[in-house]
């Protein structure tokens, strides 16, 4: 009996130490996908996947190469049947298009279980949040410079809404030439609603679909002509140019409904 | 039942040595000082961003790693240390093209500066290294830098008493690991921070500048302007060196030549890559020549009048340059105005702050 009850204080002893953490690498719990609304975002260039750096994209009046796409969408709502909208007044999206063309976004953690007959954000950020202080942010918030580098102006001036750079080309043309179309300031914010036939949304998950038709940006309501002089823009006041494709870039957003979540 | 007393006590005495075994083990040295870095005021547009949080400033572990920094015997032959490529009354790069390294080796690019890394994100010209641990233990190895093979290193430094004592004090005990090598340089080269020049003073209501400097703060900021757009002439350095930090913290192709340079591409595969370099801050530049990954330009002048005339086109040129067909179109005092204003930018307190530099 006395030899038994040394085993099992022993065995007490070794499974107490086996629990104790002395070892730092803990498994983490595993990934699972995370209930909300989800926003996924495609960059299409007509029927095809966007692909920077080496398509040439046929315009109306150019051939375009796209380097580098960037741009934010605050203002998130979703319009119920009585016509109120259902804000998301904190939910800032930030594309990169160099890190991925395709994005799938939480735009909230849950939405009420409802219909719904349009989704409504801004291309840019309101007043507010344009001349908040980048500094202010923490680092993993899409406002931080150190999320998005390239995204604020200086002092005072806000951010970039929008940044498209890449090069173009003419059959009459010797080289390419660059574009550098940078869209921010008050006065370029613009408003998307896109409406869609009423949508009962319910379930832990729900992914919403929207393209950038890229196209559009140039060849939009405004068709673009890309020259020596009109080749860039940084939305000075009164830039007629940036005026121009930011009416097109609004336009350029398209619903294309629920999908399955990933 | 003396003998069960007998093992009770021994299972508790196991017990003991077997929970104390983990990594918060009690210090055989005091918890050392928590270091305050010396980071920039707010309005200066720095961004928001903690120490790392596996690697804690202390008092202790900055003076280790600055004393790693100045020691030559972490090169092969005794002949030189991180600090012989990196003065500090230079902001911490070198005065010559190419440093010098063990045997008369020379480098293939120009040394950095070094100064407020904490907000850097890769390393080196080409970006090849991912965080300044890494990057830390790269000059150490190198053949044409300090060519000492780590586990050498290790011997020399376990090898000397005065070492093992202040690992001790900075990590809690006397054990001199290659981990412990890159905590303690980073928290030293993170502790480098620069943000007291004439320019910062000016944005704090502490200093003002000339008319001179202000004209050419005035064209740094101005965005490029067409022939015929009936607008002002701008420098049009902002897109790539705005903000705080005086860097856009990316890589980017300045039209240097026209036949590229691998650059970036190192990192990333993409041919889309091929030739960008990193953006250096502009801050303390008046005192970091010579210029560019390979220090062709001895002179801000030369920058200036690169980027006013000698733009060349590249498949991967940055578009912003690339939009300045003709180029700025800079007067004489254009560019004056413009190096003045970039004289500005010099920290001189950088070279005078008793952590920083040579012991």
């Amino acid at each position: 009996m006395k030899v038994v009850f040394h085993y099992v204080l022993w065995g007490v002893w070794a499974l107490a130490i086996s629990l104790q953490s002395c070892d730092s690498h803990k498994p983490h719990p595993p990934v699972t996908n995370e209930a909300g609304l989800y926003l996924r975002l495609d960059h299409r260039y007509d029927s095809s996947a966007l692909e920077l750096n080496r398509a040439w994209l046929p315009t109306l009046l150019n051939q375009v190469e796209i380097n580098h796409c960037q741009y934010y969408l605050s203002g998130f709502a979703l319009q119920r049947t009585d016509s109120s909208w259902l804000e998301f007044p904190n939910a800032v999206f930030y594309a990169d298009l160099e890190r991925q063309t395709q994005s799938r976004w939480r735009l909230a953690p849950s939405v009420p279980a409802g219909t719904y007959t349009a989704l409504r954000f801004r291309v840019g950020l309101d007043s507010l949040l344009n001349h908040s202080d980048p500094a202010s942010w923490p680092p993993s918030h899409p406002l931080s410079l150190l999320s998005s580098a390239h995204m604020h102006w200086n002092w005072n001036s806000g951010y970039i809404f929008f940044k498209m750079e890449g090069q173009y080309q003419r059959p009459s043309m010797p080289v390419n030439g660059g574009f550098s179309y940078h869209l921010g300031g008050d006065e370029m914010l613009r408003t998307v609603i896109l409406p869609f036939s009423p949508l009962a949304l319910e379930g832990p998950e729900t992914d919403l679909s929207v393209h950038l038709q890229m196209r559009g940006f140039f060849d939009g309501s405004h068709t673009h002509y890309i020259t020596d002089s009109s080749s860039f823009s940084h939305s000075s006041l009164g830039d007629r140019v940036a005026s121009k494709l930011a009416y097109n870039l609004a336009s350029a957003f398209v619903w294309k409904g629920r999908v399955n979540p990933l | 039942m003396p003998g069960l007393r007998i093992e009770l006590f021994l299972l508790g005495a196991l017990s003991l040595l077997m929970v104390a075994c983990g990594p918060d083990d009690p210090a055989a040295y005091p918890k050392p000082t928590t270091f305050v870095a010396d980071l920039p005021p707010q309005g200066l547009g720095f961004p928001n961003l903690p120490w790392p949080q596996d690697n804690p400033p202390t008092v202790e572990g900055v003076a280790l790693g600055k004393r790693l920094f100045f020691d030559k015997g972490l090169s092969l032959d005794y002949s030189i240390s991180c600090a012989s490529c990196h003065h500090s009354d230079r902001a911490f790069s070198d005065t010559v093209v190419y440093s010098q390294g063990v045997g008369g080796a020379l480098g293939t690019m120009n040394a950095m500066p070094l100064f407020n890394l904490l907000w850097a994100n890769r390393f080196f010209w080409d970006g090849r290294s991912p965080s300044l641990r890494d990057q830390v233990l790269q000059p150490i190895q190198d053949p044409i830098e300090m060519h000492l093979p780590l586990g050498q290193a290790l011997d020399r430094l376990s090898g000397d008493a005065g070492y093992r004592v202040a690992f001790g004090k900075a990590f809690g005990d006397e054990s001199i690991t290659v981990q412990r090598l890159q905590w303690a340089l980073e928290q030293y080269l993170l502790s480098l921070t620069s943000h007291r020049s004439r320019f910062d003073l000016s944005r704090r209501g502490l200093a003002s500048l000339t008319p001179s400097e202000q004209r050419g703060l005035d064209l740094f900021m101005r965005e490029y302007s067409a022939p015929g757009s009936g607008r002002p002439v701008g420098a049009d350095c902002f897109h790539c060196h705005g903000g705080g930090l005086f860097t856009n913290r990316t890589f980017e192709n300045n039209g240097l030549d026209s036949v590229l340079k691998t650059g970036f591409q190192v990192v990333s595969g993409l041919a889309s890559d091929r030739g960008k370099f990193k953006t250096p801050s502009l801050r303390n530049v008046g005192l970091t020549a010579p210029y560019m990954h390979d220090g062709r330009f001895a002179t801000l002048e030369e920058v200036v009048e690169h980027y006013n005339s000698g733009i060349r086109s590249s498949s991967t040129l940055n578009a912003n340059l690339r939009v300045q067909t003709g180029g700025l179109r800079l007067s004489a005092q254009d560019k004056a105005d413009l190096v003045a204003f970039l004289h500005t930018l010099t920290d001189t307190t950088l070279a005078q702050n008793p952590h920083f530099v040579a012991p």
